[in-house]
């Protein structure tokens, strides 16, 4: 069964400028508490904010992907409200006069697709961190960092569609890929880049004004939001509302119990006093502007895979893995361009450098154009793609181009021909039943035994050599 | 030495060391070389307190200097105090200070006006040639008045906000106040320009320095039925002299209708009042400022309650809950609304004033200075002292007050004991030059 | 607009004070003088939505600051307010809203 419902969501991401949003702070992941700040992000007396342009041009760009209308002037507004992760006792945020509206997300993910309609997209800064957690904490005070205060999001909110959970899912996924394509952030959940409230009603739960979305709180990871809509759905099906009303309030998630706490119900917007900011006057967003920017956008993922699958025809798990990681992806366009075969490309940044990063964290990769060479080699027979990996490893380890490896290879003493011999009847004398069914026509087996006997051999043996000696074997053996 | 309790800062070591170091300077670099200065103690000066003449930040010390401040240093200027002012700027009679109220200098019975009561009154007892105030409803021209100097409030947008500790922030200016106009001039040409640290300022400074001829037409006007409002015979007589003075040189013209002066005054204290209820909500003592015994049983919004209560005098405290107010839609966010309205429509309203005249004329304020402690009953009846100065603030606009020292209406044998009358002088955005050359004018005529 | 002791209290603490601080009667009072003068304010039929056009800002002036090298401060600022690991503290933070009626019916 898919349990469905009525879905809006508001994502928060970080945009990764280095900056901050109002001052001139740098960001550092893991900095020490309170070192990444200054008398503007700290709201001292006498302190004024100014935007960063790169926040601008980035939310721009973002609006672009998503098809939003983007306003030619934006309006910065206050929140004021008291709590300590707020140290100027007010949240510079947007309101009326917001990024972007209306738009879409059309999202693409695992031969899956869907589409959902965009409500706005707004700039603001986010609050410090608290540490509320006992054991930290001696006689229950609360921590404060200010690190984070000031840290510049962009607020994307969707229209409430009828969505499945799985639906979620792709669509977060989808969009946390554009994210990074975008080069707007990281969008690690795990590293708070992203965060993400549901709400949720069920669409068939009275007429739509009778039934309030349930705001869902504390779900900071892909998994957590799949359970907690779940969950949510669960609750508000198996609820006796009291006149058939279900109120709208924001509730906590609790992973543990597996169902929403009630955490408070919904403020009315008056409590915050929202002004224009004072100190920010209206930002004109020229059409040239945005016309700069629509020339350097990059292509959302969708329009990578179709690339990838269709014109360099790529396995479609490779191109659907290349379209959603950006990073993985750049990679393999580098390598690509210096003539490197596209599926070699694919394989070499998919499983080879991975491999090699997780092996060896603090080295540099190899130069794009020497790995390009490599893998020529491997395309046209000199290597196999096993040799050409351990050339990859060695020039790593070795802080070494792989150039210099591969001619070692290259030039190593090939073993002789009395040695591959012995070797190809050794590993062969172990397949009889297997050369018994290729001699009366699987001829597809020939692959199977070469991929045995190079497995055997030295790393710089010579595939053309090796098949040369399997061929007279079968024959001699037939 | 009567100080008339206008310092809460004397910085004695720091300006000497300064001093020290000028001497080994070739003083025809800096056009300020030497000369000392005192600030207002809601402008900072690093490493010093910066209290905003509140409790609240009573302790507290600047980590930054102002942008002014620096580009008053780095003109060779001296800081060698910071002057006493109504709390967080908020007041005209320089009595809401916790530091004690500040007294006239020629009548310890008078108030000194406010909020910028401290640099009016260093100024005019002659402990300095410059000091800085700062002008959100009037507070550097209506002390200026009271005390007898020249000062005056810039465009806004003129001299960079960084540093200057917020009340209202879309009306707060810095404005130097000094003995003659040519200083102020002088001053305003070191402390103005764009700042990068506050996107709100502007690039102006050429303005400041047009030439000096006049220019063929420099139409001069009255506002309109405020006579009324005039409340001092002497004021009126002030007012009538300069005008004639101004008829030999320039184009009297008809008078002008402003908006209603009453509404004006009504929508500066909704704005002023709202952006201030914001503005202070930093303050709750966990990264400076007051300082609370914290008791871990406590929640934080009582904590925080309490040492705003406690530590804000009643004044501020009304201004925060009305301005609340004004900004809930649970109470009254139709007047923030209302006022935001009133305010575009008369910058509108001068800027087709400023079409057909160059200069308006008017007074600073509606009485002489007044005794102290006459208005701190009615928080209602302080307000309205500052019925002519609200208009520049809530238009941009730059306003000069000049003491009218012409021997008709302010003889030799009357000055002992007593100051004279002012009038204020009001030209569009970004003309100055316009001010200077009028209140010149005007000097010269009477000396 | 009456200033009842209710209002002035709700008031109070939306503006961060505390209500047993305030001279509620005298405040009342003053609050009720006060919204009246404010109430001078004409009701015009032009109201102001967008931004002040005077006071746009065009994206490609906004001034680009690396780092915080326009501004020096004391790196140390903040020195005397910070714990031994770094941190700021104040007391308990409400986080967490005890059940209201409503919640209970829903029950």
């Amino acid at each position: 069964m898919n349990p469905v419902a009525v879905v809006g969501l508001e994502i928060h991401a970080r945009i990764q400028t280095g900056r901050k949003l109002f001052c001139g702070c740098p960001v550092r992941e893991e900095a020490p508490p309170n070192s990444t700040v200054c008398p503007v992000c700290m709201g001292y007396p006498g302190t004024l904010p100014v935007p960063d342009r790169q926040a601008a041009a980035l939310a721009i760009d973002l609006a672009l992907a998503l098809h939003m209308t983007i306003h030619r002037n934006w309006q910065f507004v206050r929140k004021n409200y008291f709590y300590p992760d707020l140290p100027k006792g007010y949240q510079i945020t947007m309101m009326d006069h917001p990024v972007a509206t209306g738009g879409f997300l059309q999202w693409h993910r695992q031969g899956r697709a869907g589409k959902t309609r965009l409500r706005r997209l707004h700039l603001e800064e986010d609050a410090a961190r608290l540490i509320h957690d006992e054991p930290f904490c001696p006689d229950s005070m609360t921590l404060i960092d200010f690190n984070r205060c000031g840290m510049p999001l962009l607020e994307l909110v969707t229209e409430p569609e009828t969505l499945d959970v799985g639906q979620v899912d792709d669509m977060l996924h989808y969009y946390q890929a554009l994210l990074r394509t975008l080069k707007i952030s990281d969008a690690d959940m795990e590293k708070g880049h992203l965060r993400i409230d549901v709400n949720v009603s069920l669409p068939d739960f009275g007429s739509s004004h009778e039934n309030a979305p349930v705001e869902i709180k504390n779900v900071n990871s892909f998994h957590m939001i799949r359970k907690a809509i779940q969950a949510e759905i669960h609750r508000q099906r198996t609820l006796k509302p009291v006149r058939g009303r279900v109120h709208r309030e924001t509730r906590r998630y609790n992973p543990v119990t597996d169902v929403s706490e009630h955490l408070r119900f919904k403020e009315s917007l008056s409590d915050y006093r929202y002004f224009p900011e004072p100190d920010l006057p209206g930002i004109e967003i020229s059409e040239s502007f945005i016309t700069s920017r629509k020339n350097r956008l990059p292509d959302p993922p969708e329009t990578r895979f179709k690339w990838l699958a269709e014109e360099l025809c790529l396995k479609k798990d490779y191109a659907e893995f290349l379209s959603m990681h950006p990073p993985v992806f750049d990679r393999f366009c580098s390598i690509f361009q210096c003539d490197a075969d596209p599926r070699e490309a694919a394989h070499y940044v998919m499983q080879t450098e991975r491999m090699l990063q997780a092996r060896f964290p603090e080295k540099p990769m190899p130069e794009p154009s020497a790995i390009a060479r490599v893998l020529n080699a491997v395309i046209r027979g000199i290597i196999t793609r096993k040799a050409a990996a351990e050339v990859c490893v060695k020039s790593v380890e070795s802080n070494g181009s792989p150039d210099h490896i591969f001619e070692e290879y290259r030039d190593a003493p090939q073993i002789t021909d009395d040695t591959l011999k012995t070797l190809v009847e050794s590993v062969m004398s172990g397949f009889a039943d297997e050369l018994a069914a290729y001699q009366s026509g699987k001829r597809g087996l020939f692959g199977f035994f070469m991929g045995r006997i190079l497995a055997a051999a030295p790393d710089s043996i010579d595939p053309v050599r090796v098949k040369a000696v399997l061929e007279r074997y079968i024959s001699s053996n037939n | 030495m009567d100080t008339c309790n206008a310092y809460i800062s004397i910085l004695d070591e720091s300006a000497l060391a300064r001093a020290r170091w000028l001497d080994t300077q070739d003083p025809s670099l800096r056009p300020l070389h030497g000369i000392p200065i005192a600030v207002k103690d809601n402008i900072a000066v690093q490493g010093c307190r910066l209290t905003c003449g509140s409790r609240m930040l009573s302790r507290h010390k600047a980590p930054f200097s102002a942008t002014a401040v620096r580009r008053l240093e780095a003109a060779g200027a001296v800081i060698v105090a910071k002057t006493n002012m109504d709390e967080f700027g908020m007041g005209s009679s320089g009595e809401y200070s916790a530091f004690g109220p500040v007294t006239h200098p020629v009548n310890s019975f008078l108030s000194a006006g406010g909020s910028s009561a401290g640099s009016a009154v260093a100024v005019a007892k002659g402990d300095v040639p410059i000091a800085l105030g700062s002008d959100t409803g009037g507070s550097v021209r209506q002390p200026a008045a009271f005390c007898g100097i020249p000062a005056i409030r810039p465009t806004y947008g003129t001299v960079s906000r960084f540093g200057l500790v917020a009340f209202a922030s879309s009306m707060d200016q810095i404005g130097p106040m000094t003995t003659c106009v040519d200083d102020l001039k002088t001053v305003l040409g070191v402390i103005s320009g764009h700042d990068p640290l506050d996107v709100t300022s502007q690039n102006t400074s050429r303005r400041i320095h047009e030439p000096e001829k006049l220019p063929e037409t420099n139409r001069v006007a009255t506002v309109r039925n405020i006579e009324t409002l005039i409340r001092e015979p002497l004021i009126r007589k002030g007012m009538d002299r300069v005008l004639k003075i101004l008829a030999g040189g320039f184009t009297i013209a008809d008078p002008v209708t402003g908006g209603d002066p009453e509404e004006l005054l009504s929508a500066y204290y909704v704005i002023s009042s709202a952006e201030a209820s914001s503005n202070l909500a930093r303050y709750d003592g966990i990264r400076f400022g007051g300082m609370e015994e914290k008791s871990p049983e406590q929640m934080f919004s009582d904590t925080i309650r309490n040492l705003r209560s406690r530590s804000f005098g009643p004044e501020v405290q009304r201004r925060i809950l009305a301005g609340t107010a004004y900004l809930s839609s649970g109470f009254h966010d139709e007047l923030y609304h209302r006022a935001v309205t009133v305010k575009h429509h008369f910058q509108k309203t001068i800027r087709d004033v400023f079409t057909i005249i160059d200069l308006l004329v008017l007074p600073t304020t509606p009485t002489l200075p007044f005794q102290r402690g006459v208005m701190t009953g009615d928080p209602v009846s302080m307000y309205a002292s500052d019925i002519f100065t609200v208009m520049a603030s809530l238009a941009g606009c730059p306003a000069l007050n000049l003491p009218v020292r012409d021997p008709a209406v302010f003889p030799a044998d009357m000055s002992a004991g007593t100051v004279p009358p002012s009038i204020q002088l009001i030209a569009a955005p970004y003309r100055e030059d316009l001010l200077f050359q009028a209140a010149r004018f005007l000097e010269e005529s009477w000396r | 607009m009456e200033w009842n002791r209710e209002k002035i209290r709700r008031l109070a603490e939306l503006a961060g004070f505390a209500p047993e601080s305030l001279e509620i009667d005298r405040i009342a009072e003053e609050m009720t003088r006060i919204i009246e003068f404010a109430h001078r304010l004409p009701i015009r039929s032009e109201t102001c939505d967008s931004p002040e056009p005077s006071r746009c800002l065009p994206v490609e002036k906004i001034p680009v600051i690396s780092g915080n090298q326009s501004l020096e401060f004391d790196r140390d600022f903040h020195r005397d307010r910070r714990d031994s690991l770094g941190y700021f503290r104040t007391t308990q933070v409400m986080h967490l809203e005890s059940d209201t009626d409503d919640e209970k019916d829903l029950r």
